[in-house]
């Protein structure tokens, strides 16, 4: 009787060292992360618009009907990102996450500089070599610096109606997130 | 003459070497079973034990932020999606009324009273794992936005989530089996909320269900 006791409470720490092997270790196995799906976009500079419910192949997808995000995977190893666009509609706003999809910088229309997107995203190096080249660097963008190179940006705006529908796609796939040539 | 004391002698060995094993077998299956079972309880369960409550509204202010928990990391993996960051917004889901019983697609509800302030924000249904039930091209209006919602001299709003269409503020519902609405707050001080300002949230009444 004692030894079957024994044995459950036995089995029992075990259940708690499962449990929290379980929950640490989820992060990193499971398979369709954020990070995962965004992936399959690439780096290709250009933020990618993100469809509707039952449309996309990635997973991904949009599911409040009057917004329109779109996504840019990043890597700025080799050279600090950035992140603009010529448009300025009445809200937009737009985040930076890390692999982990944990949130680096966020903000939207009204805490920019003339409602523009205009950031620069450098690691702490870069970003070393930004503050010293100064006067060449346009002062107007933001600066964020990232903890690791990689990461994506997810750009939205508001479509009220579908009249705002061209608006809204055209200042997604106007927008950039490309490499900065640095002097 | 007592009984020869070898042969019982030699069955209790063998009990008991069936005994180690038996114990050691079902110590891990108790290990993995409840490690398994816990932490699939606590990954569905984790939005109850640690969100935002107002009323029958939840939201998740940390989720995307590295002050995440294990269980919210875990959670965040796992269902892959894209949140909203500080700045950007907050989505509260309701899973239930205001009176705690489940939200169903075949029954009609009330939401009325007024939200945190956002300078815009959006109230859709949606099924539990948020997709909504038709493309946005849809003609029945299955989501309002902030500046089409009417409301009454107190800038409060009631809109009716039913089926049968009706004048006034309408969202179209009918979809068999439990459903949530999402109400995202965007731009809002909400989102960076530590307690420090009181909000209010709209109610949820239901009026009735089926064809009654």
């Amino acid at each position: 009787m004692r030894s079957l006791v024994l044995a459950i409470a036995i089995g029992l720490v075990g259940a708690a060292i499962v449990h929290v092997a379980i929950i640490m270790g989820i992060p990193d196995l499971a398979p369709r992360t954020a990070w995962a799906r965004v992936s399959e976009f690439g780096a290709a500079g250009r933020f990618r618009e993100l469809t509707e419910t039952g449309k996309s192949s990635s997973g991904l997808a949009e599911m409040n009907p009057f917004l329109r995000s779109a996504v840019c995977v990043f890597d700025a190893t080799d050279a600090p990102i950035h992140v603009s666009d010529e448009g300025a509609p009445p809200f937009w706003s737009l985040s930076v996450f890390d692999p982990q999809s944990n949130e680096v910088f966020s903000m939207n229309d009204r805490s920019a500089v003339e409602r523009r997107v205009d950031l620069t995203l450098a690691t702490s190096t870069q970003m070393t070599a930004i503050s010293r080249a100064k006067p060449e660097t346009p002062s107007k963008s933001i600066l964020v610096e990232l903890p690791q190179p990689s990461g994506y940006v997810v750009l939205r705006t508001i479509a009220e109606d579908a009249t705002w529908d061209r608006t809204a796609s055209r200042f997604l796939s106007s927008a950039e997130c490309a490499p900065l040539a640095l002097p | 003459m007592p009984p020869p004391r070898g042969r019982s002698n030699r069955e209790r060995t063998g009990v008991s070497l069936l005994k180690l094993p038996f114990l050691v077998a079902l110590a891990l299956a108790i290990a993995f079973s409840g490690g398994i079972a816990s932490s699939r309880y606590a990954l569905d369960h984790v939005r109850r034990f640690d969100a935002l409550k107002i009323g029958p509204w939840e939201a998740w202010p940390d989720l995307q932020t590295v002050r995440a928990d294990p269980y919210e990391l875990a959670y965040r993996a796992r269902e892959g999606r894209i949140l909203l960051g500080e700045a950007e917004g907050l989505a509260f889901t309701a899973t239930t009324d205001s009176d705690g019983e489940g939200l169903s697609g075949r029954c009609r509800y009330i939401i009325a009273g007024t939200t945190p302030a956002a300078r815009l924000w959006t109230l859709r249904v949606a099924d539990r794992q948020g997709r909504p039930f038709a493309t946005r091209t849809d003609v029945l209006p299955r989501a309002l936005h902030s500046h089409d919602v009417l409301r009454d001299s107190e800038g409060s709003f009631r809109i009716l989530v039913s089926r049968e269409a009706q004048a006034g503020n309408w969202i179209a519902l009918d979809h068999a089996g439990p459903v949530e609405f999402v109400l995202t707050l965007f731009d809002t001080p909400a989102a960076g909320n530590a307690g420090l300002i009181k909000l209010a949230m709209p109610t949820i009444r239901r009026i009735g269900c089926g064809d009654a």
